[in-house]
């Protein structure tokens, strides 16, 4: 019995001991099992992930592509369309300027037109006292005041188109336009009794005259003796004065010398055309003296009938002055061309509005200063 | 021709000068205008000033010669001037 109890006691120990290192490397079998499993699992959890990341990448790679394919096909469609716009304006500017280089050729053609007129109204009466034509003198003095008003209305609409295509009428201050208002109104008040009134009258007097003279009762000798102009009268220019010397005449019949010699002691009448003009002076400046015989008109500017100081190329429209013409002509005149730019300010106003005005009124090509 | 004249700021200073001459190329696009203070340099040359400007605009600003085609433009209207 000894023997049996001791042998299960070994057996019990002996199991134990058994079971003790049979569950322990079992254990530690489990746990390389477990750890082995989960590196595993990381391995292909990291592979997972990298893959992934790669994805993620060339994903972000196709986006920045389109993104860029995306901004460049809206740069080139914007920059076309600024290309458009810019080409539009430019086109637009380039009519605005051709437009206004037209108009003012278009003005210098009705200058030259009224110059050509004023020569062949200063020819006639000249002339006056050779043929009598009369109705001539009349038709010409009315040409040349139906040009000079519609110049004058040109001028006016002139302004106002450049103001309104330009579009810079913010940069115009209001005194300025008040100021080129008045001047406007105060050139148009002053020429325009010039321009109407004479011809009326002058209408209504040869009218008059012209019945006189057909009336064969007052039989006046038209075909007197002719006498050099410097012996019979001063030319006036205009037909007022002489018109109203004949209307003096109608009772006697008189040599056209008489007459003209009562018309030297005509007054004249107060209008720009009839205002007395000496024959030697014509040539120089004739409009402008005789207007500057009366006060109360501005002078028609120098340009309108002497066309000596500027010059016209085909590539320019060039005015110069006769004092820079006979400077530069004179080989002891030296000079250096510099260029320096000029703030606007520093221009008065007033200088830019007389200049334009002055060059506006010349027969050229114009080069114009205006604001 | 008493108003061909600018009023000039140089160098603080203003100073009356008088316009030679001016015009609009039709090529250019652009407006010149000439003018003197009447001052000489050393070599006794008269000071000869180009301003350039918008035809259009005018001159809300006074620009400066560019480019020798401009220089070749405007000696070649001197020369043409001198010989008138």
């Amino acid at each position: 019995m000894e023997n049996v109890e001791m042998e299960n006691s070994d057996l019990i120990i002996l199991r134990d001991k058994f079971e003790s290192e049979t569950q322990g490397e079992y254990m530690e079998y489990i746990k390389k099992e477990i750890i082995s499993n989960a590196n595993n699992k990381i391995s292909d959890k990291n592979a997972e992930l990298s893959e992934l990341k790669s994805e993620r990448e060339s994903l972000k790679a196709e986006i920045s592509q389109l993104k860029m394919e995306k901004a460049v096909a809206e740069n080139d469609q914007l920059n076309t369309a600024l290309l458009k716009t810019e080409d539009d304006l430019r086109d637009v500017i380039n009519d605005i300027k051709k437009a206004l280089i037209d108009n003012k050729k278009s003005k210098s053609s009705d200058i030259s037109k009224l110059s050509d007129l004023v020569a062949s109204l200063e020819d006639k009466v000249s002339n006056y006292g050779k043929d009598n034509k009369i109705n001539d003198i009349i038709e010409e003095q009315e040409k040349m005041s139906a040009l000079l008003n519609e110049f004058i209305e040109t001028y006016k609409n002139d302004k106002e188109d450049i103001l309104n295509k330009i579009g810079n009428v913010d940069r115009v201050e209001e005194n300025d336009v008040i100021k080129q208002d008045q001047v406007e109104n105060e050139v148009t008040d002053e020429i325009a009794p010039v321009l109407d009134t004479p011809v009326e009258e002058v209408n209504e007097e040869v009218k008059e005259d012209e019945n006189v003279l057909e009336n064969p009762e007052n039989d006046i000798n038209l075909n007197g003796p002719i006498v050099p102009m410097e012996d019979s009268v001063t030319p006036e220019f205009g037909v007022n004065s002489f018109d109203a010397g004949v209307e003096n005449n109608t009772s006697d019949v008189a040599p056209v010398e008489e007459v003209t010699e009562e018309v030297k002691e005509e007054t004249p009448v107060e209008n720009g055309f009839d205002q007395v003009v000496n024959q030697e002076e014509i040539p120089q400046a004739p409009v402008e003296e005789a207007a500057q015989e009366n006060t109360n008109i501005d002078p028609i500017p120098n340009e309108l009938i002497e066309p000596l100081i500027e010059q016209q190329y085909s590539a320019a429209g060039v005015k110069a002055t006769r004092t820079f013409v006979n400077s530069v002509k004179d080989p002891n005149y030296n000079f250096v061309l510099k260029t320096q730019p000029i703030p606007v300010s520093e221009i008065p106003q007033d200088l830019i509005d007389k200049f334009n005005e002055n060059i506006t009124n010349s027969n050229q090509e114009v080069a114009t200063l205006s604001r | 021709m008493n108003q061909d004249k600018l009023v000039v700021n140089m160098n603080g200073e203003n100073v009356s000068c008088d316009i030679l001459f001016s015009l609009v190329c039709n090529e250019t696009h652009k407006g010149y205008i000439a003018y003197t203070d009447h001052q000489k340099d050393e070599n006794n040359q008269e000071n000869l000033f180009i301003g350039v400007y918008d035809p259009v605009v005018g001159p809300s600003a006074l620009g400066e010669v560019s480019s020798q085609q401009e220089w070749d433009l405007i000696n070649s209207i001197i020369e043409k001037i001198k010989s008138l």
